[in-house]
């Protein structure tokens, strides 16, 4: 055929090949093993936040959640936002100091009301949030047009 | 009105990158083709009968 | 050995003049799939409920994933074959891929941080997707980084095709991450029941996907010439070199 494919022979698996590949192997395990056993969560639920107990105070984690209905207030002469957090396992106050993103709210005005804050856990029992990050699913709908 | 920029930019980045790549390998295999050519035509000129 | 290289010499020139009309037509079909595309995803495809707008970089942002885990599925097609048959054209078949694949995760990427500022209110994020994501564009540059290292042919060929196939095993675990892990980003709005989308969004993301598609082929074709060039230079190097001695 080519000349240039009439050059390699056979190949044979030298040693340092097989390092390379267990080491790969290796990185590629760590991965799955870290994220099976849960030793790395990106985020917890409020419930794991709960009980945790005082072990969670002032410690920087991320909790997700819906924003509870109608449960958003700003207030005026700040920017700062509260807002109670909700999941299946409990409610926990947030409170939020900066501007949200754009699609931050309910639901029915079409926002996106489920969210992951990061910050951290008070004895208060308030959750201090340094950053507040929008999560969505995987649906997309088309915008109703309104009628005229 | 930033979504839209944002829109912008992510479809001229990935139109940009996939037209700028294509470019690039063209221009590319056609400049190794080029010094192929010069290769081959120096090849072609017998040096001093030694082909023979 | 030197005559078989003299037979091989016209051999590129040759197949390049036959592949002409093949080339139009691939042409054609990049500039056509491309433009539908476009038109679909700004004028055909409606503004989304919450997103309005920006959800259109989906239409960039997905056929990149697929065709750069596309990609690197041919990557490891080639080094598989090249490990079997010993023949350099898997090679540089999987050595063209990565290449692209890399692009394509680029892309990808890039797109998605956009999208995540927009959406999200952040560029980035270490959840399992964005992450796993990033370490298989890792292990792509350094099967590429790998690839310029080692100069000895042989030498390289066996060693990228085993980073080949076992740099593979990402494709998987990014396409999962989602299901997994807890994770920011959304898991797949297409493959997974819950998820979905109205049928013009669809039909413009699969238009999309083929427009990629298309453009994945044309630039394959494009890097293996450039390959089977450069293969070609180096070995007309070493018989001008080799006579050079021999006239001296």
């Amino acid at each position: 055929m080519n000349a240039t494919t009439t050059t390699s022979t056979r190949p044979r698996l030298p040693t340092k090949l097989l390092l390379l590949a267990a080491a790969l192997i290796a990185a590629v395990g760590f991965l799955v093993w870290t994220g099976t056993q849960g030793a790395t969560v990106y985020y917890h639920t409020v419930g794991e936040v709960r009980g945790m107990g005082s072990e969670a105070y002032y410690r920087l984690i991320r909790v997700n959640g819906i924003v509870a209905d109608g449960s958003i207030q700003s207030a005026t002469d700040s920017n700062l936002i509260s807002f109670d957090l909700q999941d299946d396992s409990g409610r926990l106050p947030v409170e939020y100091r900066g501007t949200p993103p754009d699609l931050f709210g309910y639901s029915s005005e079409d926002r996106y009301q489920e969210v992951i804050v990061e910050g951290q856990l008070e004895p208060s029992g308030a959750f201090r949030a340094r950053s507040l990050i929008v999560k969505h699913g995987p649906e997309f709908e088309p915008r109703e047009i309104p009628a005229q | 009105m930033s979504d839209l920029l944002y829109l912008f930019i992510g479809f001229s980045a990935v139109w940009l990158g996939i037209f700028g790549y294509l470019v690039y390998v063209t221009g590319r295999v056609r400049s190794v083709r080029d010094e192929l050519h010069d290769l081959r035509g120096q090849l072609d000129t017998p040096q001093a009968g030694r082909e023979a | 050995m030197r005559q078989a290289q003299t037979t091989e010499l016209p051999r590129p020139r040759r197949l390049a003049a036959l592949r002409e009309p093949a080339n139009a037509v691939l042409y054609a079909a990049l500039l056509l799939s491309m433009g539908l595309a476009l038109f679909m995803a700004f004028v055909f495809a409606p503004a989304e409920r919450v997103q309005a707008e920006i959800y259109r970089l989906l239409f960039v942002h997905v056929p990149s994933a697929w065709l750069a885990f596309a990609a690197f599925g041919v990557v490891a097609v080639g080094s598989v074959m090249f490990l079997v048959r010993g023949k350099s054209r898997w090679d540089r078949l999987a050595h063209a891929s990565a290449e692209i694949g890399v692009l394509f995760t680029t892309l990808c990427l890039v797109t998605g941080s956009i999208w995540g500022r927009s959406v999200w209110g952040v560029w980035w994020q270490w959840d399992p997707r964005l992450t796993t994501t990033l370490i298989m564009w890792f292990i792509y540059v350094s099967y590429l980084a790998l690839r310029s290292y080692i100069d000895d042919p042989n030498a390289r060929q066996r060693m990228s095709s085993v980073v080949g196939i076992v740099g593979v095993v990402s494709v998987p675990i990014v396409w999962f991450s989602v299901e997994w892990w807890r994770s920011l980003h959304p898991t797949p709005s297409v493959t997974n029941p819950g998820g979905g989308m109205p049928p013009e969004m669809l039909t413009t993301l699969l238009v999309s996907v083929a427009a990629f598609t298309v453009f994945y082929v044309v630039l394959l074709r494009q890097r293996m010439q450039l390959e089977l060039a450069v293969a070609e230079l180096g070995s007309l190097r070493e018989r001008l070199y080799e006579r050079n001695e021999e006239s001296a």
